[in-house]
């Protein structure tokens, strides 16, 4: 088989059945994240990456940032009354970031020095 | 009455609105490397702006434009699934450190959700804005669907995940040495953690095992709170 559509038909079967379990079972979780769950657990289970998934994989996260423009776009047209909010969204976004990656550094590193492990 | 079907079918300007697209996609990127990929010209903020000056310079509006390309946000789906990918293979990296990646993980993601929304509450913000701003730090795809799941905004969603990344992969590195800390592993998840996708592209211009970091850093952040926010909201 050509190992490119090898790998979009695994990508898709995954995708179809996360969509699947989301609308028949888990609502709470989308169904992109399922199907990415379905194959996490593929791949652990076969332990091995089957031929072409990679490459595939590598090509939807590669233009990641493309898929995403007309998303972005919206900021630009949103409506004046959550507009006027914007200093809510900037303290959201900016210093609460800044504050979570002291967090985050300060904790790993505790974590990996408790843990005695250098790499 | 309904639309007929030479009305709703117009594959010439969904093909011109993809083409136009490409082609701002593709000046934004050669922008993002003549700035030595500084995270301030990345082709999330340049792109966007592009499109939005289009949109209010031509006779068009911005949903009629979102309609025509909806075949590219579609394409975020398989794109999520793929993330798998990269993940399963930074896994068996952290296996003598697996028990604090996690508990960072969870611990940092959480940090990253309380802190944002607390600001947003200080501030007076309504609960459908707290909605939008509660995906911020996970990886685009992923934060649209769930701001979509837990009756956000997607427009403004999409908007807070992009401020954030940019913030967060121009602070993380200055920040982080100001207090000393050098590890790239350390800088690495940070960066993937609280600053998703620009982050990680950050991350994989200091070194690989930072880059590496950083990828496990977004896709556990973006699995686990996948998991938990809509839990918290619906």
């Amino acid at each position: 088989m050509i190992p490119v559509v090898n790998g979009l038909v695994l990508l898709f079967a995954a995708l179809w059945l996360g969509n699947l379990l989301q609308s028949l079972w888990l609502h709470t979780i989308p169904g992109p994240v399922l199907g990415m769950l379905l194959m996490l657990g593929f791949l652990t289970l076969r332990q091995s990456e089957p031929d072409g998934l990679g490459a595939v994989a590598q090509w939807f996260i590669r233009y990641l940032s493309f898929f995403f423009i007309p998303a972005a776009v919206g900021i630009w047209f949103l409506d004046s009354e959550i507009v006027r909010q914007w200093p809510a969204i900037l303290v959201a976004t900016v210093p609460a970031t800044i504050a979570t990656q002291l967090l985050v550094a300060l904790l790993l590193q505790a974590l990996l020095k408790h843990r005695g492990a250098p790499e | 009455m309904s639309a007929s079907w030479w009305q709703s079918f117009d594959p010439g300007w969904s093909i011109l609105a993809i083409l136009l697209t490409l082609i701002i996609f593709q000046l934004s990127l050669m922008l993002f490397e003549k700035s030595k990929r500084n995270s301030l010209f990345h082709p999330l903020i340049t792109g966007p702006v592009a499109i939005a000056a289009g949109i209010a310079l031509l006779p068009v509006t911005f949903h009629g434009y979102q309609d025509r390309v909806a075949i590219l946000t579609w394409l975020l789906g398989p794109a999520t699934v793929a993330l798998a990918i990269p993940l399963h293979r930074q896994l068996p990296n952290i296996r003598t450190h697996a028990a604090a990646i996690l508990l960072t993980t969870l611990l940092g993601g959480s940090a990253a959700v309380a802190i944002a929304l607390a600001g947003a509450a200080i501030m007076g913000a309504d609960p459908v804005v707290m909605h939008s701003l509660a995906s911020k730090s996970i990886t685009t795809p992923i934060a649209l669907s769930i701001s979509e799941l837990i009756g956000g905004i997607g427009q403004l969603a999409a908007g807070a995940v992009i401020i954030t990344g940019v913030a967060g992969a121009l602070t993380a590195p200055p920040l982080l040495r100001s207090i000393g800390i050098t590890d790239t592993r350390i800088i690495g998840f940070t960066l993937g953690l609280t600053a998703h996708g620009i982050g990680t592209a950050r991350a994989f211009d200091i070194d690989l095992q930072a880059g590496a970091y950083a990828s496990l850093g977004m896709g556990l952040t973006g699995l686990l709170t996948a998991l938990i926010l809509p839990l918290l909201f619906i």
